[in-house]
């Protein structure tokens, strides 16, 4: 998995803007420092890959495509911060 | 008739696309005022209409009040524009286009997230509102122009209700 495009950071930038943006997040913050912060996410999470690969067990890790890792990831972070909700949780 | 006259608006319209969402929070007093709020993005311009007319108005121009907040402080900046469409007796075809010519008013976050500030955005008299004259009804077009001036991050809330416009 290659990391992103100009135009798509600029498309998750835009994205994050629209429909996460409103009481959920750091709004002092300028467009041009969150537009920062996703390049960086995004070049670090390129850079960690390996590592992120390594740390998944053996089963997952040799089964999954690098798509269904990163969708991994990201299903946990967005748990982590309460933004993946669950029918249980109703 | 005189400066500081109000003129009459009624709306806001969501227009048919790129419209500003509806959405409410809850105010801090027990128990909690419901606070409506159209919300205006900060990635892509977004619109709310008004509908309203000129009455006894004396020439002097006209200053559109809006009342706006954000879950923000600090020095971040909203561009605010809007824009008037004639609507002169059997003169315009609402089915027809209209070239919106926005005037602009950049402002700072209120001191406090959650503080309504008053920002203004001024229109002499003459093409600058769309030679709108006495007695004759308007759109009124507001936007969040997120290009430019524009550095914040999250969502401009626009208290609808509380939109004024004075003649100046």
């Amino acid at each position: 998995m290659a990391v992103l495009s100009d135009e798509e950071r600029r498309r998750c930038w835009a994205r994050i803007m629209r429909d996460i943006a409103w009481r959920a997040w750091p709004s002092d913050l300028p467009k041009s420092d969150l537009r920062a912060a996703v390049n960086a996410v995004d070049d670090w999470a390129e850079s960690n890959a390996a590592s992120y690969n390594s740390a998944l067990p053996a089963a997952y890790r040799t089964t999954a495509t690098a798509d269904q890792k990163a969708l991994l990831l990201a299903a946990v972070l967005m748990r982590r911060a309460g933004r993946f909700d669950t029918e249980e949780d109703e | 008739m005189a400066s500081g006259a109000v003129m009459p608006l009624s709306g806001p319209i969501p227009p048919a696309t790129s419209a500003a969402d509806l959405s409410s929070f809850d105010g801090g007093s027990t128990p909690a005022e419901q606070i409506p709020v159209w919300l205006f993005d900060a990635s892509g311009a977004e619109y709310l209409d008004f509908r309203g007319r000129l009455e006894n108005y004396g020439g002097g121009g006209l200053t559109l009040r809006i009342p706006w907040s954000a879950d923000a402080t600090g020095s971040v900046t909203v561009q605010w524009e809007a824009a008037f469409r004639r609507v002169a007796d059997d003169a315009e075809d609402l089915d027809a286009s209209h070239t919106y010519d926005f005037n602009v008013s950049s402002v700072t976050v209120a001191t406090v997230a959650g503080e309504v500030d008053y920002a203004t955005v001024t229109f002499s008299d003459g093409t600058d509102m769309d030679s709108l004259a006495d007695g004759e009804v308007f759109i009124l077009r507001v936007r969040r122009n997120p290009a430019g001036t524009d550095t914040m991050s999250g969502d401009a809330e626009l208290h609808a209700d509380w939109v004024t416009l004075i003649e100046t």
